[in-house]
């Protein structure tokens, strides 16, 4: 059975050969939550959540709620001019960046990058 | 104080005076979206999420995401009430706001379950330090294939993965 231990000597598992997504980590946090029979996923940076029957399925429904805030968010003046939103901006762009690459649940998911 | 569940949350977005985004469906799910402009300048935006499999209700911790930010409520109490009386919530302001409890990392669960192989009920039981301390240890446990150089009975292969020493 294949461990995937890799050999890079950094801490989170990340290797130059990764791609750049990997090297993104620290843009987005999400936290899970596993209950009996539900698992939810928030995302603080954007203040949206995906939730499901399990891990897979809430990862599936973050990444549906990702894209449809980022859609909501290009469509509402509301939403851009909200000073509570303005900072989204920069992560909506780099989410449909991501996506368009078809990178967008290794952005999500992608480990912190190592300190120092 | 349950959970509320997504009949309730819908309910008060609309006492509340929320606007539901029209066309906006979450892509093949039940889902509706609302956003409500503040007068401080804020816009909150929420999403009602019908669950999977007859679950309604949001579990806890996921909950106090959805009431404290997503509805910018400063105690879950305010949105019972806005149910009970009927009336909008009388909002404080975004200092007040309290984050919701320490939850694993997406990346590390990811990890863990994709790559250690744990199970997700295992996972649910670790806390976020716990659940660090599992991916170090698999990172650093030596694997199969290091072993393999050397015959050696299953015994010594189990102490020598456990860092014990081998005569």
């Amino acid at each position: 059975m294949g461990r995937g231990r890799r050999s890079s000597t950094s801490r989170s598992g990340i290797s130059p050969q990764d791609g750049p997504s990997a090297r993104l980590g620290g843009e987005f946090s999400p936290a899970v939550t596993i209950d009996p029979g539900e698992v939810s996923i928030w995302l603080p940076e954007l203040g949206i959540y995906g939730r499901g029957e399990d891990f897979e399925s809430a990862k599936a429904d973050l990444l549906d709620e990702t894209r449809t805030y980022a859609a909501q968010f290009r469509a509402s003046e509301a939403l851009q001019r909200a000073s509570n939103r303005r900072h989204h901006e920069r992560l909506v762009g780099l989410v449909e960046a991501a996506d368009a690459e078809g990178e967008l649940e290794q952005i999500l998911f992608a480990e912190p990058a190592p300190v120092g | 104080m349950a959970a509320a569940g997504a009949k309730e949350l819908q309910r008060f977005c609309v006492i509340d005076g929320w606007t539901e985004l029209r066309g906006a469906r979450g892509v093949g799910r039940d889902h509706l979206f609302f956003v409500k402009e503040l007068p401080d300048g804020r816009t909150l935006r929420t999403k009602v999420s019908h669950g999977t499999h007859g679950k309604d209700s949001y579990s806890r911790g996921l909950w106090k995401h959805i009431w404290s930010e997503q509805l910018g409520l400063a105690a879950e109490s305010e949105f019972w009430a806005v149910l009970k009386l009927h009336r909008p919530a009388q909002r404080q302001g975004e200092a007040e706001l309290q984050p919701a409890g320490p939850a694993v990392p997406g990346w590390l669960v990811q990890r863990l379950i994709h790559t250690a192989g744990l199970r997700e009920d295992e996972v649910a039981k670790l806390s976020a330090e716990e659940a660090e301390e599992r991916w170090l240890e698999f990172q650093t446990r030596p694997q199969l294939s290091d072993l393999a150089s050397a015959p050696a009975s299953a015994q010594a292969l189990d102490d020598r993965a456990y860092g014990l020493a081998v005569g």
